[in-house]
């Protein structure tokens, strides 16, 4: 029910919206999983805690298979590595490393992404600089690196410990 | 509640068998290590299950529990062992805080993290690319999980290029 919903929203809108079809999908799927639990408690007679217990189990299951959805998805929608594998398998020949230039520029996949930040309200410009607009990211943010800390002992794969605690200009 | 105490103690157990083999020595193909950490795991609860006698039921559940949790765990890693762009920009802005970042911030930002030649660099080292006279070709049969993303892409429609 989740994909369905998400994926006849997301078409619907052409292509825009694309969390707002994720947010309904997933609430379509909880409110099918509420209505079968339900179901359960009538037909099975199950007491409260033993429901409960069962919803314990269950809506984890389905918030984290929705998770794997989203990411799934979101991988097709943004990764670069699934777009360069895509460009590279739809030529015969393959792709000249020029042609990748050409097609994923640095500096202009890295546009893109600030125009989407900015259009979604997440980074705002101010007189030539940019500013945090939207906090959403920013936990998101501190707890990856974080992660990164403590499972592979660095904060980037581009920028050394010393500098990575460096402020930019 | 059984279910839930169960899957949850092999959880734990699973991510601190992760942590301990990624201190003492950095896998060379993270994801396909962590599942195999996550396999093995679950692989001796299986034979504490059958010695107990756990039920059918109650096994898959579990199995279901712990297959899920292991699945979100290991695509956050992905987040975890390469750099996102956007998040990476997010931690930059945070650090400057109220000071912001220039335009000449912002381009040494992006010239300082070639997120494009990584991600190449990655689709040959994992096999799925392969370098050929300066160029790049598919190596073997492609991918099903890159099979299955692009084949589930094509059900939403045209997508813009950019990352």
């Amino acid at each position: 029910m989740n994909v369905a919903v998400q994926i006849v929203l997301f078409r619907s809108s052409c292509g825009t919206h694309f969390m707002r079809s994720i947010l309904l999908g997933f609430l379509s799927g909880l409110a099918v999983l509420a209505l079968l639990e339900i179901a359960r408690i009538s037909l099975a007679g199950l007491s409260p805690l033993t429901f409960s217990t069962a919803l314990l189990v269950d809506a984890p299951i389905y918030a984290g298979l929705s998770y794997c959805y989203y990411n799934f998805v979101q991988l097709g929608q943004t990764s670069i590595r699934i777009r360069l594998y895509s460009e590279i398998a739809g030529r015969p020949g393959g792709l000249a490393a020029g042609d990748i230039a050409l097609l994923y520029n640095e500096e202009a996949l890295m546009k893109v992404r600030i125009q989407r930040l900015l259009e979604s309200g997440d980074v705002v410009e101010r007189d030539g600089r940019y500013f945090i607009g939207r906090r959403r990211l920013v936990p998101v943010a501190a707890i990856i690196f974080a992660a990164k800390r403590l499972l592979l002992g660095r904060e980037s794969e581009f920028v050394p410990p010393l500098a990575a605690s460096a402020k930019m200009p | 509640m059984r279910v839930f105490c169960i899957s949850t103690l092999l959880l734990v157990l699973a991510w601190v068998t992760h942590l301990i083999v990624w201190r003492i020595r950095l896998p060379k193909h993270h994801i396909q290590a962590l599942l195999v950490v996550f396999a093995l795991v679950f692989s001796g609860w299986l034979v504490v299950a059958f010695a107990w006698q756990v039920s059918w039921l109650e096994l898959i559940r579990i199995a279901l529990f712990y297959a899920t949790m292991a699945l979100c765990y290991v695509i956050t890693y992905s987040a975890i062992e390469g750099d996102s762009p956007t998040l990476s920009l997010m931690r930059v802005l945070t650090k400057n805080g109220s000071e912001g970042l220039s335009q000449a911030g912002m381009d040494d930002f992006v010239l300082q993290r070639p997120f494009v030649q990584t991600r190449l660099a990655a689709l040959v080292h994992s096999g799925l690319v392969r370098e050929v006279d300066g160029g790049y070709v598919l190596d073997g049969t492609p991918s099903l999980f890159f099979r299955l993303i692009l084949g589930f892409r094509k059900l939403y429609g045209p997508i813009s290029k950019g990352g």
